[in-house]
């Protein structure tokens, strides 16, 4: 993340508060991708993206003033206030990520175990979805790790600034969910075989 | 390195972060020799390259440039309600704070006016400091005030308005004054053509003249000539059958607390002179 841009985020601030439009414009053009990917990953909704990078922005004209530039780079103050805005739509509006058919072939299981065929673009495509669909299932505590060291490819000092907690505690939960999307992801059939291999040799035992 | 050792350090192995060279040396030979664990190695590595995938797929996404507009159509509204409203306020406020200064400057100004006041009639003040309702012969001051423009008649108050006396008048005297004042403002409130010349106000003796405290009004009234005599004034005997018009106030118990003479300045041989001069 880089904060060395000329002007600077915080004097980009300043002169917005101060009511430049252009001030606005340029820090909007800046940093709105970032915040409207974090909220697109998170929910699944580019609705409810445009909504939050949108409200983003006013909070920080209301309250830009709160803005601590030796607590981080204003990108991380931003993506806090995204990620709670993010938050607090997905518990208000329930969005749901789909629930996943394991009797189907289609189910993430399979589509990832395609992925070792690059040739196939349709199965790529289907494994993304598959990823995809595996990260929205997720506790939200676990997926914006997921979201921000994996697909938003920040560092664990960077999403443990947004996220306002211990280094380590990032890197905890990362580690849990990706355990939980290996669990998700593994085939269903193969616990079932493996539980049929258990059986049969107790039998034969 | 056994399995519970790789398990820890096989996400950071997928993702290929940094770590002891060493350590990464002997996790490999263990994913290397171990079933379970090579395959897990390689479950991290299919996430992480999902993951890098499912990145790039959303690289490019942003949102699109209606929210830019709005946001900046939010700004320009909260910047023009704002900004300008502020110096507006401020303007407002000072214009009301200027306002109640001078109201209160006013206010002061008059009350002390009126306390200040000399008092015009000496004799009415002697009595008043005496308490002394009895009539008596006033001084004849030239008043000139004006009457109303409609004529009077012969019977019915030619003018009846309500007069308010100021709490603060300190003696008898000034608020008699006060009240002769107020009269006389009120009477100059309305159209006036024809000039007239009045008396003093003489205290009546039903009780001070000067406890118009909670108003009064003024009430024209036209009395026989004869009237003068009892107030102590000069009268012309051979005018006594004529009439002759005077102010009454009247308290707010509707008691008449004194009364002066009127006469209009082209009335000949009048009963009332101007200066000192005195009706033989």
């Amino acid at each position: 993340m880089s904060t060395e841009e000329d002007p600077l985020d915080s004097e980009l601030l300043r002169s917005m508060l101060a009511g430049d439009e252009d001030a606005l414009a340029v820090l909007y053009r800046r940093r709105h991708a970032s915040i409207y990917r974090f909220a697109l990953q998170m929910s699944g909704s580019p609705a409810l993206a445009e909504d939050v990078t949108q409200e983003v922005f006013m909070v920080l004209l209301r309250d830009g003033k709160s803005y601590d530039s030796t607590r981080g780079p204003l990108n991380w103050f931003l993506l806090g206030i995204a990620r709670n805005l993010t938050r607090q739509r997905l518990g208000r509006e329930h969005f749901y990520a789909p629930l996943e058919n394991e009797e189907s072939d289609s189910s993430p299981a399979n589509e990832l175990q395609s992925m070792s065929n690059p040739l196939d673009e349709l199965s790529r495509n289907q494994s993304i979805e598959a990823i995809r669909t595996a990260v929205l299932s997720l506790p939200p505590r676990y997926r914006e790790v997921v979201v921000l060291c994996e697909l938003q490819e920040l560092s664990y000092v960077e999403a443990a600034g947004i996220l306002n907690c211990a280094i380590g505690t990032v890197r905890s939960r990362l580690h849990r969910a990706r355990a939980l999307l290996i669990e998700k992801l593994r085939p269903a059939r193969e616990e079932d075989a493996a539980a049929n291999r258990v059986k049969t040799a107790r039998c034969l035992a | 390195m056994k399995c519970e050792g790789f398990q820890i350090i096989a996400a950071a192995l997928a993702r290929n972060e940094i770590m002891d060279a060493d350590e990464r040396a002997g996790a490999l030979a263990h994913a290397a020799a171990c079933e379970s664990c090579a395959e897990v190695l390689a479950w991290q590595s299919r996430l992480s390259e999902g993951f890098r995938s499912l990145a790039l797929e959303t690289k490019a996404a942003q949102a699109p440039p209606v929210v830019e507009d709005k946001l900046l159509a939010a700004f320009r509204e909260r910047t023009r309600v704002l900004v300008p409203v502020s110096p507006t306020r401020r303007h407002f406020w000072i214009s009301a704070a200027a306002t109640v200064l001078l109201l209160a400057v006013g206010i002061l100004g008059w009350r002390w006016y009126v306390a200040s006041a000399p008092q015009p009639i000496e004799q009415a003040k002697s009595q008043n400091a005496a308490g002394n309702v009895a009539p008596s012969k006033p001084e004849m001051s030239p008043v000139v005030a004006v009457s109303p423009s409609q004529p009077p008649n012969a019977s019915a108050p030619l003018v009846s308005r309500r007069v308010r006396s100021p709490k603060h008048s300190t003696t008898p005297a000034a608020k008699l004054n006060v009240a002769r004042r107020a009269t006389e403002s009120s009477l100059s409130a309305t159209t006036h053509e024809i000039k007239e010349i009045t008396s003093a106000f003489v205290p009546l003796g039903y009780g001070s003249a000067l406890d118009l405290q909670d108003g009064g009004q003024m009430v024209r009234v036209e009395l026989p000539r004869s009237a003068l005599a009892r107030f102590g004034l000069p009268m012309n005997m051979n005018r006594a059958n004529e009439k002759i018009k005077a102010d009454v106030l009247v308290g707010a118990d509707g008691l008449a607390r004194a009364i002066r003479f009127v006469q209009p300045i082209n009335e000949p041989n009048s009963g009332l002179k101007t200066g000192n001069e005195r009706e033989e």
